[in-house]
Parts: C-alpha cells; sequence; structure tokens
C-alpha cells in the first residue's frame, strides 16, 4: 500500500467511525511522483493531525440531557451526564464547554477554567465555541483570584 | 487467661466479619451505535454477566443470537445517577461495530444503553487478602442445611460445644485408643479455622470449646453461620488457600454459590471434612462417595426425597472443565481499588454496612490484557531461560481510569503484586521527559541538532562516568526527533547535562511521580526506580498533552440506600504547554513508525497512530515499554523478580506484548493537536534540515511557529510548487 492509498483508507476507516474526516488542520497530504515501499510511505506519512468529528447520537442525547439538567439547576448530576459522553467521545469540544459551565455553576473555578481551556484547544476552526470557551475561562479565572 | 482468650477470639471474629461486605463493580457496558464491538464480545458479555440465552429475550437478564443480531432484556439496576428499569434491546452489528441499536419490541432507535454492572468481588475493611464473600441472604438455603444436617445437628441447641456430640467422640477414642473423633461443633470449627492449628492435642481442643463458647455468648447463631460459610478451609490452589464457599463454587464449578445444583452444593459440603482428602479432582473416586453419603443424609433427615437423592447420586461431580482462577478474580485492580478507597475514606466510612463501589474495570480489557501478558511471557521464554514474570496496567487516556490491571503471569494469583510493588530502573523511559525539559527551557525543538558522541562525567566517587549507546556506536549530529525515536543515550546525556538534571526531574514530579528523586546525571539514562503504576500515571500526562489526571480506579461509592457517599469526579490540571508536550508525542509517534518501537508495526492494525518508548535496563535486566493510542494507554514491564538478567531489550520483551494487547483492544487512532503556536514541517532525518517529504529521507515533525528552519540543499520544501498544486497532484494521482 502506498501513501495515497493509506491516506485514502484513514480517511474511510474514520468516516465509518461516524466521524467525517475533515482535511488535516496542518498540511494537505503531498503529492508523490514515485510509488515507494510501504515502510517508507509510513515513515514519511504526514502527522496524524486532529480533526472536528460529527457527533454520534450517543454522544448527541447524553449532550442534551446534561443541558437539561444544567437548566433544572442540576449541575452535578449534568457533571456525571457529560464524563459518561466524554468516555465515548473525548474530543468533543462542546461537551468539555458544558463540563466547565456546569463546574462553574458548582462554583468549581479552577475546573471550568481548565475545562474551558481544553474546550478552546480542541475547537479546530469552530471560532465561534472557541471564543465561549475563552470567555469562560476569563470568568472562571477572575473568581479564583 | 479466660479473659485473654475471649479477647482473642473477639478480635479475630471482628477483623472479619462478613455480614454485609461492600460490593464491588466494574464499569457497566455502554452499548451505542458505531461502537467498535464484535457480536461475539457482547455474547461474551452477556454470559459473564450470567445473561441466559433463549430463543426470544422475553425476561430481564435474556438474550437471544442470530447470526448478526443480539436481542436482549436488561435487568434492571439502580445507577449512581438513575434507576434504569428493564428494557429490551435489539443490536445489530456489522464488522466488529454496533451497526444499529433499536428498542426490541417497536424498533425504534435508541441513542445509548447500559447493561447492568458486573459485580466483580467484595471488599472489607481491615481485611488484608481478598476473598469472594457471600453476604447471609446470598447463602442458598440447602447449603445451610445441609451444613447442619452433616456437621452440626444440634448447633441451634448447643451453646458452642455439644457434650453429646462429645461423649460420643470420647467413646470412639477410649474404644480405638486414637484421637480420632472430633465431634467439633461448627463454632468450634470456625475457632478452629481462625487459628490455622490442626496439632489434635486435647489442650488444643480445650482451648477452642472454650473459645467457642466465648463466641457464642457474643454473638448469634446466624452471624456465626455465616462466618463459618465464608470462612472454612475447603482446598488449596497452590500457594493460595481457598476459603470459603463461594470462592469454592467459582474455583471448582465456575458458577455463583446460588446457581449450583443439589450434588454441587453436597459435594462442596462433602468436602469440609478433608479438603484434601475429598479433593474432587485429585481423589474424584472418594470425593464422588463422600458426596453420595451427604445426598443420603440429607435424605434420611427428610431435607430431600429420596427420588431426589437417588436423581442426584446419578450425575457426576459437575466440576468445571479446569479449575477457574480469573474471569471474576482481579486481585491486582482489586488492591488497586482498596488503595483508593484507604486514602480518600475515613475508616468509619468505609465500615459501614453494604457499601456499593463502582469502579472504571473494564472486563473486556482485563481478560485481554491478563491473556497478552500470560501468552507474551510464554512466548518470550521459547528465547530465554524460564521464569519471567510480568505486569501490565491499561487506563484510558482521557479521565486517566484504570481499565485493567495484571499483577503477575498468573493474573488470577493474590501474591506479589508487581504492578504497585515491582519498583525497577526505568530505562529509557525516562528520555521523553529529559527531551521535555529541553522543550520548556526554549533552547530546543524537535527539529534541532543534537549530538552522538561520547560523553564523560566526573561523578563524586572521583572515577568519570562515561555512558555508552546501546549499540556502542557514535553517529554524530542528529536532530533531536531522530535520537529520542532511536532512544540514542549520548544526545540524552549532553541535552539533559545542558538543561539540568533537576529540570528533568521538575518534569517527573509535576507530570505526576509522587516522591523525591535525587538529580544525580544516571537519572537522564533512566536510573530512578518506579512502578508499572507510576509511570503509567507520568506517560497518561504525555497522552492528555501535558494536562495530568490523577489516575483513577473509583468512580462512585454509593452507601446502602444508594445514597452518593463520594464521587471521583474528573480533575485536571495542565502542568506543561501543550505545544512542548505535543512535540514529544511527535517524537514517540516516530518511534512506533521508525525507531525503537518500528518492530510492534506488524502486530498492530495497519494505519493504527500510536506513541510509545522502549525502556531496557543495564544487563538486560528490566524490558519496559509504555505507549499509548488516542484513547488507550498501556505499561508494561517484564523482567524476573530476583532482579537477575530478563535477557530481553524493551523492544524484544514488553514491546511485544504491549502490541499484542493494543491490537485486540478498540482503539483510536493517535492525534496530534498541532494548531495554534506549532506547525507541521518535514525535515530530513539526517540533518534535520528541512525538506520537501519526497526528497530524500525525510520525516514529519511540529515545530515553534516562530522558528523557521534551513532548507536542504536541493530539497527546498514545495520545489517551487504552491500548496494548492500539491494538493491537485495528489487528487489526479488517485483518479488516475
Amino acid at each position: 500500500m502506498n501513501l495515497k492509498s493509506m491516506a485514502l483508507c484513514c480517511g474511510f476507516t474514520l468516516s465509518l467511525a461516524g466521524c467525517s474526516a475533515l482535511p488535516a488542520v496542518t498540511q494537505p497530504t503531498p503529492a508523490t511522483g514515485k510509488e515507494p515501499a510501504q515502510e517508507v510511505a509510513e515513515q514519511a506519512a504526514p502527522l496524524p493531525a486532529a480533526g472536528t468529528s460529527a457527533r454520534s447520537p450517543a454522544v448527541a442525547a447524553l449532550l442534551s440531557k446534561a443541558r437539561s439538567e444544567r437548566q433544572d439547576g442540576q449541575p452535578e448530576k449534568a457533571t456525571v451526564t457529560l464524563e459518561r459522553a466524554l468516555r465515548i467521545e473525548s474530543r468533543d469540544p462542546e461537551l468539555w464547554l458544558e463540563l466547565a459551565g456546569a463546574a462553574y455553576e458548582k462554583e468549581d473555578f479552577n475546573a471550568s477554567a481548565e475545562f474551558a481551556a481544553r474546550a478552546g484547544r480542541l475547537a479546530g476552526n469552530d471560532e465561534a465555541l472557541r471564543r465561549k470557551a475563552e470567555k469562560l475561562g476569563r470568568a472562571a479565572r477572575l473568581q479564583i483570584e | 487467661m479466660v479473659w485473654q482468650m475471649d479477647r482473642a477470639i473477639t478480635k479475630a471474629f471482628e477483623g472479619r466479619r462478613w455480614d454485609v461486605p461492600a460490593h464491588v463493580y466494574a464499569q457497566p457496558l455502554e452499548l451505542y451505535e458505531g461502537r467498535q464491538l464484535g457480536i461475539g464480545e457482547l455474547e461474551a458479555a452477556l454470559v459473564q454477566l450470567g445473561y441466559r440465552k433463549r430463543a426470544k429475550a422475553d425476561a430481564p437478564g435474556t438474550y437471544a443470537r442470530s447470526r448478526a443480531a443480539i436481542e436482549l432484556m436488561s435487568r434492571p439496576f439502580r445507577f449512581w445517577d438513575e434507576a434504569q428499569p428493564a428494557l429490551d434491546a435489539f443490536v445489530r452489528f456489522d464488522n466488529d461495530r454496533i451497526a444499529s441499536l433499536q428498542n426490541a419490541a417497536r424498533r425504534v432507535s435508541v441513542p445509548i444503553l447500559r447493561l447492568d454492572p458486573l459485580l466483580v468481588g467484595s471488599l472489607f475493611p481491615g481485611v488484608v487478602e481478598d476473598r469472594l464473600v457471600t453476604a447471609p441472604d446470598e447463602v442458598p438455603e440447602l447449603l445451610r442445611v445441609s451444613l447442619l444436617v452433616v456437621e452440626d445437628r444440634r448447633f441451634f441447641d448447643h451453646f458452642g460445644i455439644d457434650i453429646r456430640g462429645i461423649a460420643r467422640a470420647a467413646w470412639v477414642n477410649i474404644k480405638t485408643g486414637q484421637l480420632r473423633q472430633g465431634g467439633s461443633t461448627l463454632t468450634q470449627q470456625l475457632v478452629k479455622s481462625y487459628f490455622l492449628s490442626n496439632t489434635r492435642s486435647l489442650r488444643r481442643k480445650f482451648t477452642e470449646a472454650i473459645m467457642a463458647v466465648l463466641l457464642e455468648r457474643r454473638y448469634g447463631k446466624d452471624e456465626l453461620l455465616n462466618a463459618y460459610i465464608n470462612e472454612i478451609y475447603l482446598g488449596q490452589d497452590g500457594a493460595r488457600a481457598l476459603h470459603g464457599f463461594a470462592l469454592a463454587s467459582r474455583y471448582h464449578f465456575g458458577r455463583p454459590l446460588g446457581e449450583l445444583d443439589i450434588s454441587q452444593v453436597a459435594l462442596l459440603v462433602a468436602m469440609v471434612k478433608g479438603p484434601g482428602f475429598y479433593d474432587p479432582r485429585r481423589h474424584p473416586g472418594r470425593a464422588l462417595e463422600r458426596r453420595n453419603l451427604v445426598l443420603a443424609q440429607l435424605a434420611q433427615a427428610g431435607e430431600i426425597s429420596a427420588e431426589t437423592a437417588a436423581a442426584e447420586k446419578k450425575k457426576g461431580l459437575g466440576l468445571a472443565s479446569k479449575p477457574v482462577r480469573g474471569a471474576s478474580y482481579y486481585p491486582a485492580f482489586m488492591a488497586l481499588v482498596r488503595n483508593q478507597l484507604a486514602t480518600d475514606f475515613d475508616k468509619a466510612d468505609l465500615a459501614q454496612a453494604g457499601l456499593q463501589v463502582f469502579t472504571s474495570l473494564d472486563p473486556l480489557a482485563q481478560l485481554r490484557a491478563e491473556r497478552a501478558l500470560s501468552e507474551g511471557i510464554a512466548r518470550l521464554e521459547k528465547t530465554v531461560p524460564p521464569g519471567l514474570e510480568g505486569a501490565l496496567v491499561v487506563t484510558s487516556v482521557n479521565g486517566a481510569e484504570v481499565l485493567a490491571a495484571v499483577g503477575g503471569r498468573d493474573p488470577a494469583f493474590d501474591g506479589f503484586n508487581r504492578v504497585q510493588n515491582a519498583r525497577r530502573p526505568i530505562g529509557s523511559l525516562i528520555k521523553p521527559f529529559v527531551y521535555l525539559a529541553g522543550i520548556e527551557s526554549g533552547r530546543y525543538h524537535l527539529a534541532s541538532p543534537v549530538e552522538d558522541a561520547p560523553v564523560s562525567l566526573p561523578q563524586e566517587s572521583g572515577e568519570d562516568w562515561a555512558p555508552q549507546n546501546y549499540d556502542k556506536q557514535f553517529e554524530g549530529m542528529m536532530p533531536l526527533v531522530r535520537a529520542l525515536a532511536e532512544s540514542r543515550n549520548l544526545p540524552a546525556v549532553r541535552l539533559g547535562m545542558a538543561t539540568g538534571v533537576e529540570r528533568v526531574v521538575s518534569v517527573l514530579n509535576k507530570f505526576g511521580l509522587d516522591k523525591n528523586v535525587s538529580p544525580f546525571p544516571s537519572v537522564l539514562l533512566g536510573a530512578v526506580e518506579m512502578t508499572p503504576f507510576e509511570v503509567a500515571q507520568l506517560y497518561n500526562t504525555f497522552a492528555n498533552n501535558g494536562s495530568k489526571t490523577p489516575l483513577n480506579t473509583v468512580r462512585f461509592v454509593l452507601d446502602e440506600q444508594s445514597q452518593p457517599l463520594n464521587r471521583y469526579a474528573l480533575k485536571l490540571s495542565q502542568v506543561s504547554n501543550p505545544a512542548d508536550v505535543v512535540q514529544i508525542n511527535a517524537g514517540l509517534l516516530t518511534a512506533m513508525r521508525r525507531g525503537t518501537g518500528k518492530s510492534a508495526r506488524s502486530r498492530l492494525p495497519v494505519g493504527l497512530e500510536v506513541a510509545g518508548k522502549t525502556g531496557t535496563t543495564d544487563d538486560l535486566r528490566d524490558s519496559w515499554f509504555a505507549g499509548f493510542s488516542g484513547d488507550r494507554l498501556a505499561v508494561v514491564w517484564v523482567g524476573r523478580d530476583d532482579n537477575a538478567p530478563a535477557g530481553l531489550s524493551g523492544a524484544a520483551g514488553a514491546l511485544t506484548i504491549w502490541a499484542d494487547l493494543f491490537a485486540r483492544l478498540p482503539n483510536k487512532s493517535l492525534a496530534l493537536d498541532i494548531g495554534g503556536s506549532l506547525r507541521a514541517t518535514w525535515i530530513n532525518y539526517q540533518s534535520g534540515l528541512e525538506s520537501d517529504p519526497d526528497c530524500g529521507d525525510t520525516v514529519p515533525v511540529p515545530v515553534p511557529q516562530e522558528i523557521s528552519l534551513v532548507a536542504e540543499r536541493g530539497c527546498e520544501p514545495g520545489n517551487g510548487r504552491g500548496i494548492g498544486e500539491r494538493a491537485l497532484e495528489w487528487l489526479k494521482g488517485k483518479i488516475g
């Protein structure tokens, strides 16, 4: 298998997993003028960069459960639900943002700031989400000081 | 004299109060569309949970299976966050994944379903060893009755000793001139078992009798009978003594006590008289004969009918095909649970009756980890002398939950638990910390040139320390990424000395090592001892890009009324700049693609990206590997308990076991968070100069945005072609 078919295969596997593979955030896959041996292809394959994924029904259901728990004034319950969702998908920035919000409501500002920072780092191209995370992180840090 | 005995026996009894133990559960299996889970795996999990297979799943705890689907009805269960009623579900599979999850009756999609969690054991405050223990309400009536009929008919009438029984025994003893019959009550047998003495002296018997009377004065008959059921010695499994009927049932029949049939209960009761003499595996004839005698006694006493007794006598011994040691017996994991509870709970809380402990144990991962370690060690022993041991710990990356822990090649042996107790030098596992300290200092990045050349350091002893590379060669200048991926010793020592050993030690401490390390230069090559558990903590912080989460085995503890007592919430603290840590992770990924971890490729699924590091110590004493994918991390140690050379490098030993395990675990590929302050580029693997990826021997690396790299002559990145042009060319190649 050469580099090109490997890259294609990776994308295919991802979409089977219910995630749509966005193009790598960093570098496009390069053209190869030759057919390198598999080993060389693996060695020089681009770095596996994080992409964003479509949300699975399970995670979507847990996220909406957590949101209504927060609305009902039960941030602790929401936290438990979000941790359950994060065990399924740990790279979904929305989950981290909700978790940061629930921690803020529990007045656990240290945790809130950490979770918000994680949300921001995973936000990728989602600028709106990144801004929300930064805002919440600032608010939490203000409370710490 | 008597008060001393009273104190001794009360202490023994109180130390092992079995009334209602804390139940320990594994994590519940979550079913949802897209989950990586084969149909065989779900069926195995259901069988382990004791679900019965039927033509149709029509009652809680039943399932039906077709070629590519399972229909099941879950058991109602009170989880920490909600009570879940019995739910029916129709699960379709495709290629070892759940293709769809529906409500069985209405065929409506269900987003997610939790199965009731597997009960994996019980915990007792103040008791060091771990046992399978039965609460009074779990003891089958037949067992209670049989014990009374066979061992002590007047149990509910006597006061600890049975005068009539003694008189009869004494008569037999006088007649034969030997001490042959005991006439011991259940209470006396219990006392005897607490003090583990087999001497048959009269003095001994006298003490036992007094203690039995003392015990009876303090405790009720039901309490005593239950203690007996949990305490009595029922045989030997190598070095492990089998105490209690629940454990004996699991060991001999592979089933919980409550599921035994009459002949099986009778066999266990038959063994009380002489567990070695009537061992059903070593002496099946004798055991069968005595079992049938017990059945006859039961019929005689009117506890079972004569017809039932006749039918049961015709049955074989009903033993499991081989003794069941593993499956529901996880000593290394349970030890972690006990540790965590002991540090976070005060004794009063733990002593409360009926606690429910919900852990992160993943039974499927545990089973695979056990197999990977024992099979791996057996395989390695084809090339090196026998006597190897090992330890393995598996965690999730996010949340840092311990999913599996194996304390030795015989996973069910509750002896030396190497996960927490094998303290060994970590060798090259230290290198990522050395290079991270360098990168954090701001003086290095992955493309920085480092020198693989001899180095000599004066020591306090006056002699010089001149470390060597593993291959005793010197390769000269190379980029940092290659020095890390190929685990060169001399560049690590040079860079570590330039950065300062204290800084390396401080990285260890902030990543989660909770002890003082003296900053000697030898630390740079891993002359620091750690347990596999400690290594897992440190590498977990790498896997989380410098965000530390304490390793966790317990999620929730509920009291008897299912009210939360304690919850271990997700905690994290960013202890290092993610951009610095991502560079190291890229180095560890390179180690797996083309460095010291390369040989794992053949064992791992194609396309699975992982990062990891081998560790080898002097004279090949310790073989280590620590590595992670996007969502799983495992640390493997292989060596010998007496610290003699194992004869294995990290790559030849621990790595093979790690790779076998990762090939069998559901895994997500590692993805590097390259954004913000990093950019990805290609450099020449030998020179470290920036290069077009297709020009020469190149390797992709993330480097800080602000760094401008010198280009390799003749291999300038892009070769004048724009990124868009290259992407287009790639696409054309794809179509063509």
